[in-house]
């Protein structure tokens, strides 16, 4: 079914169609979730906290926005806000920390070893992870939709909303920044 | 070149906007220095993770667990209108009473103020009075003694 039938029927709270439209888009939806999030559990409950909102304000989509588009926005407005919650609450649960000597100290990141990873790739992965959740969330919200999610530049300016150029220097930014905070990983661990 | 050196220089190999020149020093020293080379390649390791693409697979169930918490979320939403409701509820009785408190306190107040008033002036009325109907009684008596001696003179 085309979307946008499927989105007018959603519209008049239509149960089939939003069904059809969350078995069509979940994997979307749930994969930028947890590019941003780099958790599992994390993903799922916003992507569904995504699916909930397009329900809940699926009369607000202009008809002449793409789909996919309006999706990203969505899901990556959504995992922002749950950082920028969580990070809030690090703040007030972890205040020995804040006070403490060592400001640097690596936060853990939460990935889980899959079959076939070594311990050398799960490191790997630990390290990146640390430096894309330090980047500036702009940086890292560019460089995840364009390495994860294989998308063009044109394409990021329109989830984000900015130019096309402005996503080039965020990239480019965001890639240098992440080479020092990789090193910086490795000389502490 | 040393290892302080080549760390130092990393970042912009990592970027690939270092000069040609630096980049063959830097090339022979990650040759030769077994410590520096491992450092290199747990960071390539990770800038490598960069490109590989990190998919969920499909999720069972995915629908049903979504259903069953916007029904959850509902659910929680008039449970929270119900308590708020009788929160509101709550309070606007503590409030009307405090109200109805202050009201009657008020009433009380200026009831018994005025009492007390009028009783003042009542009393120092009634003093005012009886202090006259004290006179005149004594005018009188002393009249009706003055009389009687005097009827009694007359007498
Ligand atoms: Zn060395």
């Amino acid at each position: 079914m085309d979307d946008k039938i499927l989105i007018d029927k959603i519209a008049q709270k239509d149960e089939k169609a939003f069904q059809l439209f969350v078995e069509k888009y979940q994997s979307l939806v749930l994969n930028v979730c947890n590019n941003i999030l780099n958790n599992y559990d994390d993903a799922m409950d916003v992507s569904q906290e995504v699916f909930i909102k397009i329900y809940n304000t699926i009369d607000q989509f202009r008809g002449d926005a793409k789909v996919k588009t309006w999706l990203y926005r969505i899901s990556v407005n959504n995992s922002l806000n749950y950082l920028r919650s969580r990070k809030k609450q690090k703040w007030f649960t972890n205040l020995d920390v804040l006070f403490s000597d060592d400001k640097d100290s690596i936060e853990p990141v939460d990935s889980e070893l899959k079959p076939g990873e070594n311990i050398e790739q799960e490191e790997n992965k630990k390290a990146l992870y640390y430096a894309l959740r330090k980047l500036p969330e702009k940086q890292n919200i560019a460089i995840s939709l364009h390495n994860f999610e294989d998308l063009a530049y044109n394409e990021i300016s329109e989830i984000m909303n900015i130019t096309v150029s402005e996503v080039g220097v965020l990239i480019n930014r965001g890639k240098k920044k992440l080479h020092k905070l990789i090193l910086k990983y490795y000389e502490n661990n | 070149m040393n290892c302080k050196e080549f760390r130092k220089s990393l970042p912009l190999y990592l970027d690939g906007e270092i000069n040609p020149n630096k980049k063959k020093k830097l090339d022979i020293h990650l040759d030769s220095c077994a410590e520096c080379s491992l450092f290199y390649q747990k960071i390539s390791g990770s800038l490598f993770q960069l490109h590989s693409k990190k998919d969920i697979d499909e999720q069972a169930f995915y629908y049903t667990r979504l259903k069953q918490r916007m029904l959850n979320k509902v659910q929680q939403e008039s449970f929270i209108h119900s308590a708020l409701f009788k929160k509101s509820l709550q309070l606007s009785t503590y409030f009307a009473s405090i109200v109805i408190a202050v009201f009657i306190g008020i009433l009380i107040g200026s009831g018994s103020d005025k009492l007390q008033y009028s009783d003042i002036n009542y009393d120092s009325k009634d003093y005012l009075k009886s202090y006259m109907e004290y006179q005149y009684l004594n005018d009188f008596e002393l009249e009706n003694k003055e009389n009687i001696l005097l009827t009694d003179t007359i007498e």
